[in-house]
This record gives C-alpha cells, sequence and structure tokens, in this order.
C-alpha cells in the first residue's frame, strides 16, 4: 500500500512537471536567449609595390616600366548562432589602392589642354614629358559576403558579390560556394562559382585618335566619350582537402575559367615591321585550366613546410609552372620567421611578338611582355607575432612580408606587405 | 605536362591518399595550426594580385582567374 501511494505521489509529481514546460513566445528569452551579432574577426591589410622595366607594354614594348601601387583593405567578419546551432556569418571588406604608372603616362603624353604635338617614337621614352591624367589612378573594391554553416550536417553555403572601380574599368561581380566535410573533418570537397561583369572603357593611344593625324586634339585628357567594352568571365573551382596524419594535409584544386569579350587592353600599342603602328588586338574569348596542389607539413615542434604547385594551360596556347615553398619557424610561442621562395616559368602565347616584330598579317597581336615567355623567381621572408597574452584587448596576431621579384626579361619588383588581426 | 609527371603527380596522389589515417579532433594541434592553413593568407593577398597582373597565368590559388580587374 505504501508503494502504491508512493508511485502515485511520483507520477503526480512527474506530470506536474511536464505542466512547467510552456511554450515560450515572441519576448520570452528565458527558453531560448537571443544571440547577438559578434564580431568574428577583423583585418587590416597593407602593401607597398614597386617595379622597374623596360619594356613597356604602351609603348609597344619599350619604354619604362616603373610604377608603384599602395594598397589598403579592411575587412570585418561578423558571426551569429541560431538556436537550433546552424552558424551564419557576414563578411564586409573594403579595399582602396592608389597606383602611379610612367607607362600609363605615354597613353596620352601630350601636356594637358595643349595644342597636339607630333608624336614619334622618340617621345614615348622621352622622360621629360609633362605628367598627364593616366600617370596616377584610384581604385576602390567594395565586397560583401554570406555564409551558413551547419556543424550537425557538414556542409557550408555561400553567396557574395563585389563591386571594383578605377577610371577606365568597372566590375561587379557574384559568386556562391558550397563545401561539404565528413563527420571528422578529415576530408572536404568544396566548390566555388563565380561571374564577373566587367566594362572596359577603350582608351586609345593619342596617335590612333579621330583627328590627332590632321593635326586635332584627338581626346582632351578629361573627355568621358571612350566606348564601353565588355568583358564577361566565368569561372568555377573546385578543392578536394584531406588530412594525411597528424602533420601532414594536402589540398588539391582545379579551377576553369571563361573569358568573353574584350579581352585586350586597348591603350598598348603594337609597332609592325614595317614601323606601323595599331593598338593591341586579341580575340574575344579565352578559357583557362589551371590544377593545383598545397602540401603542408609540421616537422617536430617548430618547422612546417608549406609546398604549392599549379600548373596552367591556357586556348591562347600559354603554359605554364608555378611552384613555391615556404618554411615558417617558429622561435618561440609568439614569434616566428617564414623565408619563402616562389618560381614560375610560362610560355608565351601565340599572339606575343616583341617590339617591331609582328607581320603585318598578323590578326591577333601583342607585345606586352606579361603575355611572353619568361621565368621568374621571387625571394621573400615573413615574420608573424601572435603572442598568447594579447597587447590590447582585441588584438591576435600582426605579420609583415616583403619580397623580391624578378623576371628574366628584365623587370623587378619588391613588395612589403602589413596585416594586423583583430579577434 | 610529360607522361613521366603526369604518371608521377597521379601515383604520388593515390599514394598519399591511400595512406591517410583517422585523425581526431583532439590530435589536430599541428594540422590547426595557423601557419598550416591550407590557403593562401591575408598578407599573402597584395603578393598574390601583382602577380596576377604581372604573368600571364592565373587562378588555382583561391585568387582571381582573371575577372574583375584589366589583368591577364
Amino acid at each position: 500500500m505504501k508503494k502504491i501511494t508512493l508511485a502515485a505521489l511520483a507520477s503526480f509529481c512527474m506530470f506536474w512537471g511536464l505542466m512547467a514546460q510552456q511554450r515560450p513566445f515572441v519576448g520570452d528569452t528565458s527558453v531560448y536567449p537571443l544571440r547577438k551579432l559578434k564580431v568574428e574577426e577583423v583585418n587590416l591589410v597593407s602593401g607597398y609595390y614597386h617595379q622597374t622595366g623596360d619594356h613597356a607594354a604602351v609603348g609597344g614594348g619599350i619604354g619604362s616600366e616603373r610604377l608603384t601601387d599602395f594598397a589598403n583593405q579592411i575587412d570585418m567578419r561578423f558571426s551569429g548562432v541560431r538556436p537550433n546551432g546552424v552558424k551564419h556569418y557576414l563578411g564586409l571588406e573594403f579595399g582602396v589602392d592608389h597606383y602611379t604608372s610612367a607607362s600609363s603616362d605615354k597613353i596620352d603624353p601630350r601636356p594637358r589642354r595643349s595644342a597636339a604635338t607630333v608624336i614619334d617614337s622618340a617621345l614615348l621614352v622621352d622622360k621629360s614629358t609633362r605628367t598627364s591624367a593616366s600617370y596616377e589612378d584610384i581604385r576602390v573594391y567594395p565586397s560583401l559576403n554570406w555564409r551558413v554553416e551547419n556543424p550537425k550536417k557538414h556542409w557550408t553555403f555561400g553567396m557574395g558579390a563585389a563591386y571594383s572601380s578605377e577610371y577606365d574599368y568597372e566590375s561587379r561581380s557574384v559568386s556562391a560556394n558550397f563545401s561539404k566535410s565528413t563527420p571528422n573533418a578529415n576530408r572536404e570537397i568544396a566548390f566555388r562559382t563565380a561571374a564577373y561583369f566587367d566594362l572596359w572603357s577603350k582608351i586609345t593611344p593619342v596617335e590612333l585618335r579621330p583627328g590627332y593625324a590632321t593635326g586635332g586634339g584627338g581626346h582632351d585628357d578629361d573627355d568621358d566619350d571612350y566606348t564601353q567594352a565588355p568583358r564577361n568571365t566565368y569561372e568555377t573551382s573546385l578543392t578536394f582537402s584531406q588530412v594525411i596524419n597528424r602533420r601532414l594535409h594536402l589540398a588539391l584544386m582545379a579551377d576553369f575559367a571563361y573569358q568573353h569579350g574584350y579581352l585586350a587592353t586597348s591603350f598598348n600599342r603594337v609597332f609592325f615591321e614595317d614601323g606601323s603602328l595599331d593598338n593591341e588586338t586579341l580575340p574575344s574569348t579565352k578559357m583557362k585550366t589551371p590544377v593545383g596542389i598545397r602540401l603542408h607539413y609540421f616537422a617536430g615542434d617548430r618547422f612546417i613546410f608549406r609546398t604549392y604547385y599549379r600548373y596552367y594551360r591556357d586556348s591562347w596556347g600559354m603554359m605554364a609552372h608555378t611552384a613555391g615553398i615556404e618554411t615558417p619557424v617558429k622561435l618561440n610561442r609568439a614569434w616566428s620567421i617564414s623565408p619563402n621562395f616562389r618560381w614560375h616559368r610560362q610560355s608565351a602565347n601565340r599572339y606575343f611578338a616583341a617590339y617591331r616584330q609582328h607581320d603585318m598579317d598578323d590578326k591577333y597581336f601583342t607585345s606586352d611582355y606579361d603575355m611572353s615567355g619568361f621565368d621568374s623567381q621571387f625571394y621573400g621572408i615573413g615574420l608573424r607575432f601572435s603572442p598568447v597574452k594579447r597587447l590590447f584587448p582585441g588584438f591576435y596576431a600582426v605579420e609583415s612580408r616583403g619580397g623580391l621579384y624578378r623576371r628574366s626579361d628584365g623587370l623587378q619588383a619588391w613588395i612589403v606587405s602589413f596585416n594586423l588581426k583583430l579577434k | 605536362m610529360s607522361k613521366f609527371l603526369k604518371l608521377l603527380f597521379t601515383l604520388y596522389g593515390v599514394a598519399a591518399l591511400a595512406s591517410c589515417q583517422t585523425v581526431k579532433q583532439y590530435q589536430k594541434q599541428h594540422l590547426n595550426d595557423a601557419e598550416m592553413e591550407l590557403a593562401t593568407r591575408k598578407v599573402e593577398k597584395f603578393e598574390q594580385n601583382f602577380m596576377l597582373y604581372r604573368e600571364g597565368a592565373t587562378g588555382a590559388n583561391g585568387g582571381k582567374n582573371g575577372g574583375g580587374c584589366g589583368c591577364n
């Protein structure tokens, strides 16, 4: 009897407890507390680039390639977690580049708002030319991306949009990506696709502009009536990542890109064998198929080997091999130093020829040495500081990196970059 | 790419994948190091950008493939 009474009492208490579970209503945050969007990470990245060379494409393969670029970018990532555990990330990026270019100055080397002057090949290398509007430019590029991650089902989906604007080039792009990993995250496959809808202002060399041959002024530096030429790029990439063991993992990457539209650079000059002049003319379609592999290995307690190889091929006849190695060495828990080396070899595309080497019968032609055959080497070193105890709230790491780039055609460049990461 | 190189990479890839070990999350202290990330880092971004302009080969590195800029 006593047992029956106790059992009845226990059952009553159980049902009484069930009645206490009330359905949540809007405004009641005690059951499902609202979780605010939080700042996940902020990166401030700056870089300064300087190059010299003697094969300016604007000059038809001759002339100074002196150029400087000061680039800055800030990107912020916010995250939020839904009650069901699904994570959302929102990324905002904003970048500004300022560059000056001695070769761009030669698009129209006449002084501003003056009577037309006779342009001959000597003037293209005249260092006393006054600066024109094309000497410097600013590029602005914001972007927005959103990503959702389901940690229970191990998939991630994202979308993004970006915009870029500089004096003669405007770009609008959209992208989407999806990835799926195994429950232990030892293997992942990721797919990304993007489309760029670009517009290029066809700024031709001054000698080729209407009215120039008869002594007219052609386009003034402030004219905005350049023809707009569309240039679209569609690209997809597939990445497969695999953990090999506790110290080694790799990623295999395969891209495909298709470009359609105006793919030449309108202000690049091309001089033919007979001395006649035209602007760069290239086919209106191009396909690219690069494939690459990354292999990263952590040796001992201090040494990391980051290796990379890429094979590239496109429909314009260019083939290229790129290989790189970086060896971060952890000096202590906070500091690491990273010497790195990159080697690149490419063959010329079938439309390239040097100054005054093009045949008059060529349908497509360029003297842009970026599309010529050459070897290049990049020697760099990086320094990273990420202390266990933060210097100030939010500080996570600061990294600096610099290097020297050399191309076998004589172009040389150096670059210094800086990244401050806040978390 | 020569047939020999293609065969070499294929065999290397198969051997690497076949020897994969199952690594648990608590065993990934080396793999999860910031400098072991299987991607270019933020500080490398501008290096990658200038190479996009100065070389004809692009892609397969997490960066652009020619769209969004007046590059190759």
